[in-house]
């Protein structure tokens, strides 16, 4: 059994997406007998981020929300995890941030001070949805060959698969599913840049043969 | 032809091609805040950030779908 911390923010449509389709990932750790800690809405803050990373040292870190090159957001855009302030408390931790552009300096520094593995987007990441599946974001057509993938990478980490290994199988998701909008002439089409540009901006900092497991 | 005059070739391709979103259809760009077809119509026209983001995206398509990777096996390139 291994411990994994998962943020869920939510307040508008973007973390609504994030926080519905990461309850997959927690459905299916639960199933495998882990224990999650599911830090949602409000208690999505600096103080519980780091007093949990503290008390229940999880051996994987998932990250949802906004995000840029130095900081994750938690609940209504609060940092929780800040370049220089708190990243040595994941250190020994695998961290998937679905989350914008913070492979760039926070991932980086993350890896400097002691996490395993940190994997994340070096750009902004993007997805559409549909506007007519926003209060059932689980059946958006749309969403999911964006999320999907995301979710593969920390399904593939519960499953134990390495850090690159993740990651590929995320890059192949969306590849898959650009040639499956390509071969049947779908009308979402325009999303295929997109997609294109969350599997090139994906990137895996650290050791990448690392695996997560149980202290 | 100069390089303006390219890059205005490519931004009225890049708006041709952004012209066929459907309106239902809504992107979030993280921290940016979400964007409907003509939201993102008027980020290109006005080169913002965005804009540009989406211009830069599009160019990138291009370059692959050239490559065709989309036509191939599985593989990741």
């Amino acid at each position: 059994m291994l411990t994994l911390l998962i943020t869920r923010p939510l307040y508008e449509h973007t973390t609504h997406y994030l926080a519905h389709w990461s309850k997959k990932i927690i459905d299916f750790a639960k199933a495998k007998g882990h224990q999650v800690i599911d830090v949602k809405e409000k208690r999505v803050n600096r103080k519980t981020f780091e007093s949990m990373l503290r008390k229940m040292n999880p051996a994987l870190v998932l990250l949802n929300g906004h995000g840029e090159a130095e900081m994750v957001y938690g609940q209504n855009n609060e940092p929780i995890l800040i370049a220089g302030e708190n990243e040595d408390l994941l250190a020994d931790r695998t961290v998937y941030a679905l989350s914008c552009k913070s492979t760039q300096i926070v991932g980086r520094k993350s890896i400097e001070n002691g996490a395993k593995t940190y994997i994340g987007y070096k750009e902004d990441y993007v997805f559409y949805w549909h506007s007519q599946y926003a209060a059932k974001p689980l059946d958006d057509p749309r969403a999911r060959l964006f999320l999907e993938p995301s979710n593969l990478i920390s399904l593939s980490l519960l499953k134990g698969h390495t850090a690159q290994e993740a990651c590929e199988k995320s890059k192949e998701a969306i590849l898959r599913n650009i040639q499956y909008l390509t071969a049947t002439n779908s009308p979402d089409q325009f999303m295929i840049p997109d997609l294109l540009w969350n599997m090139e901006n994906l990137e895996c900092l650290g050791e990448q043969n690392s695996r997560v497991t149980s202290y | 032809m100069n390089i303006e005059e390219k890059q205005k070739e490519i931004k009225a391709l890049v708006t041709a091609r952004l012209a066929t979103i459907p309106s239902d259809a809504i992107l979030s760009v993280g921290s940016h805040g979400e964007f409907t077809r003509d939201q993102i119509l008027t980020e290109v026209e006005n080169e913002t950030e965005i804009g540009k983001k989406m211009i830069e995206m599009h160019i990138r398509y291009l370059q692959k779908l050239k490559e065709g990777i989309f036509y191939a096996n599985t593989t990741h390139h």
